[in-house]
């Protein structure tokens, strides 16, 4: 089992991600409550240092976007929906006592901003029907074709699991997502989700299951593209 | 042990968090159970999966984009766009209406005047009864030598 907190990070250094790192990009995932490496940014934030909040926004955009959009699955609104969560989390700064990781209350921020947003376009269309905003996607296809073929490699992963992930429930969505993607442990998904970890560990089980049949192929993809170079 | 009891269990063997002895039940019950086995390798490669999910970028400009949100510079061409003004504006003008209304409150409706008693009050204030040199307009049977005698004399006529 890999450590999946920082299985991103390190997947991103093998090519696998076509998103730029830099300093700005967040820490390890799995930093205990205790040294919340934000906590002197969003002190001077609070104290209405605009500077500092700037800094943790870049730390946080690649990963907020990527986490609307595997929730939302809609290039556009998760761009909205990461832009309102910053701007929900500045205006409540104030409120916020620290009780939890800055990066916990971030989630806990974007998830009820993404469910809101969902359940607005729900009366319009059902998540998951195969309606990606094309022109985004195709915008966002062509720059990765630019970069080569490990970048395309790239956009058809996300794609097919993002399709994937569009067949589940929003709370199974969130929970695996929180888990496998974005590298939470089980009590801050209990946290963001205000549900008991029991909760949390069946619907994580049961999004994994749901999703064997649609993702198991890819893995065989992978290791046949690994194989042939 | 049942498969249902091994179930939630498997969460906890990926995790490496069972404590000894459910760790040996469970070892034991996939030893004997196919089912299990393959259930729990196959949350550990959809884990896998997802966790290689490659990142997309942030949209350029996006930081840019929500701190101009938080701050918003100060436009000096704001002041000849009518619709930042009107919106500014709008609260004097709710105020202004509130204060008409308490100020002034509601008027008691007079009585709709009526032309001929105003006709009437005139000619009993004038001596003698006499009609009003216009008054040719508005009596009822006036004939057209009267009218044109009035118009050219300047008198109601008889």
């Amino acid at each position: 089992m890999p450590n999946l907190g920082a299985g991103q990070f390190t997947i991103s250094a093998t090519g696998w991600s076509t998103a730029v790192t830099s300093d700005t990009e967040p820490p390890p995932a799995r930093v205990g409550y205790e040294v919340d490496p934000d906590r002197t940014l969003v002190n001077e934030a609070s104290a209405g240092s605009l500077d500092a909040f700037d800094t943790l926004v870049r730390r946080y955009q690649t990963r907020l976007v990527n986490y609307a959009l595997a929730i939302v699955h809609d290039t556009g609104e998760a761009e909205d929906v990461a832009q309102e969560t910053f701007i929900r989390v500045y205006r409540s700064l104030k409120r916020f006592r620290g009780d939890s990781s800055f990066k916990t209350w971030l989630y806990t921020i974007a998830t009820n901003t993404a469910r809101t947003a969902i359940e607005r376009r729900g009366r319009r269309e059902r998540v998951g029907d195969q309606s990606l905003d094309d022109d985004a996607q195709a915008l966002g296809a062509d720059r990765v074709r630019a970069r080569g073929p490990d970048a395309e490699t790239a956009l058809i992963t996300r794609e097919a699991i993002d399709r994937a992930l569009a067949t589940l429930s929003d709370e199974l969505r969130v929970a695996v997502v929180l888990r496998d993607v974005e590298g939470l442990d089980y009590s801050e998904i209990a946290e963001v989700t205000s549900v008991p970890i029991g909760t949390v560990e069946s619907r994580i089980f049961r999004a994994r299951r749901k999703l064997r049949t649609m993702l198991l192929p890819l893995k065989e993809l992978k290791e046949t593209n690994h194989a042939v170079r | 042990m049942q498969c249902d009891d091994v179930g939630p269990l498997l969460l906890h063997r990926l995790e490496g968090r069972l404590d000894a002895a459910d760790q040996d039940r469970v070892a034991r019950h996939l030893a004997q159970c196919e089912g299990c086995r393959q259930a729990l390798e196959s949350q550990a490669a959809v884990a896998a999966i997802l966790a290689s999910r490659p990142l997309a970028e942030a949209p350029r400009g996006f930081a840019g984009r929500v701190m101009a949100e938080l701050d918003p510079a100060p436009n000096w061409l704001d002041m000849l766009n009518w619709r930042v003004w009107t919106f500014r504006l709008a609260p004097v003008a709710a105020a202004l209406v509130l204060v008409a209304a308490l100020g002034f409150g509601p008027t008691v409706a007079a009585e709709p005047l009526e032309f001929t008693d105003l006709v009437a009050d005139w000619v009993a204030e004038e001596d003698g009864g006499a009609l009003p040199p216009a008054s040719v307009f508005w009596q009822d049977e006036v004939g057209d030598d009267t009218l044109l005698e009035a118009v050219l004399t300047g008198t109601a006529g008889e």
